[in-house]
């Protein structure tokens, strides 16, 4: 079965590129981002080099761990709709299909947590994180279409121009540097990693 | 030409996406620990002793408009408290107390430190059993223990520990919760250089 998985992706990635993403066509399909959650993407190819695409991302991320004597429990929402155009190196010889793309990304993201004293379930300390609701996003990436129509593409996206705000509430603990230092590293996203796989049609 | 000035541009674009800027700002939403705040009965939850076989349950009580602070331990030979079972009561009694204002232990937990007088400090033995064994083992080097009977033992030691004399500084600290509804004190067997507990004890007393 592994045998078998291998020599099909490797026709799939070795087999000539196709012109399917040619000016006028469109395309659908599904991606999974590191940080941004899953969602769908579309496109219409302008020009052999332009695309004009679109895409919607949701995801939550929720964590709960004990310390001692406490609970801290934390989440996280994001829905992400992204305007974008993409130009396609075409003539590039084996870059063939490498993009750069650069487009809004107008978020919904919210994100809080709390520690909470096991005993008495007094909160001693909690944290509320807004992140600005439009941001620029670019990126380059590689896209592979197959003559059935098939989509492959990867990108690494970074975002740029936006802003975050982190208010912490200190109940019965004050919260050291290293901690918040800690939390501020962990719920910045500044690059993003896309794979993508749709259908051109 | 342009297209590799295009992937270029870019690939900058990309390397400088330094995420969002970022602002914080941390509010202080603990409580500020008041006199006021503290007048009335504030009663610890029955605990048991390390052995299980007896428990010990412990109110604090504010007077005279936080001035003053009586705390009253009363033991039990059973693990419950039941009433009936008292075996000893223990009473720290506490004049002139001054609250500090708030600042942290080293575990970061926010409290307020506070210095009271000792007015005094007494056990009472609630059975002849009690007193009896008291007795025999010349308690805090006294043999006059009688049930019923409260004796000071203020500057005296007793077993491994030494009790303060009457009219001694007395140092502590308080945290109370964010919703004001229990408060803790310092576990006084572990002072610092200051005189000041380091740390606080896990017990709290509900008002």
């Amino acid at each position: 079965m592994k045998r078998f998985s291998f020599t099909l992706l490797s026709i799939l990635f070795l087999s000539p590129m196709s012109l399917l993403a040619k000016s006028g066509s469109s395309e659908a399909g599904l991606f999974y981002s590191t940080s941004w959650g899953s969602g769908v993407m579309g496109g219409y190819n302008y020009t052999n080099e332009i695309l004009l695409g679109g895409d919607f991302a949701a995801g939550d991320t929720s964590t709960e761990s004990e310390g001692p004597g406490t609970s801290i429990k934390s989440e996280s929402t994001f829905m992400t709709v992204n305007a974008f155009g993409r130009y396609y190196l075409r003539d590039l010889g084996i870059t063939d299909g490498l993009f750069g793309q650069a487009g809004l990304a107008f978020r919904n993201w919210t994100g809080k947590g709390s520690i909470i004293d096991d005993r008495t379930q007094a909160k001693i300390a909690s944290i509320k994180i807004d992140w600005s609701p439009v941001v620029i996003v670019t990126g380059v990436g590689w896209q592979k279409v197959w003559d059935f129509g098939l989509i492959f593409s990867v990108a690494m996206n970074a975002s740029i121009g936006g802003s975050r705000t982190i208010e912490y509430t200190e109940n019965m603990h004050r919260l050291s540097d290293s901690m918040k230092k800690d939390l501020e590293k962990k719920t910045d996203y500044p690059t993003n990693l896309v794979i993508y796989i749709g259908y051109s049609f | 030409m342009i297209k590799y000035i295009f992937l270029l541009f870019f690939s900058i674009f990309l390397l400088s996406g330094c995420g969002d800027e970022l602002s914080t700002s941390t509010t202080d939403d603990s409580a500020n620990i008041t006199k006021s705040l503290l007048t009335g009965t504030w009663t610890a939850k029955c605990s048991d002793n390390t052995t299980g076989l007896a428990s010990s349950k412990t109110v604090l009580v504010f007077s005279a408009s936080g001035d003053n602070l009586t705390a009253t331990t009363t033991n039990y030979s059973d693990k419950s408290c039941v009433s009936d079972n008292q075996s000893s009561v223990f009473t720290k009694k506490l004049k002139t107390l001054d609250l500090g204002s708030k600042t942290t232990t080293s575990q970061n937990q926010i409290i307020n430190k506070f210095t009271a007088a000792v007015t005094d400090i007494t056990l009472e033995p609630k059975t002849t059993s009690v007193s009896t064994s008291l007795n025999l083992s010349s308690f805090c080097g006294l043999t006059g223990w009688g049930s019923g009977t409260e004796t000071s033992v203020a500057g005296l030691t007793c077993g491994s520990a030494t009790y303060k004399s009457v009219n001694d500084s007395y140092f502590d600290i308080i945290q109370m919760n964010s919703e004001k509804t229990f408060i803790r004190l310092g576990n006084i067997t572990n002072p610092a250089s200051t005189g000041y507990p380091k740390t606080l004890y896990t017990q709290e007393y509900y008002k």
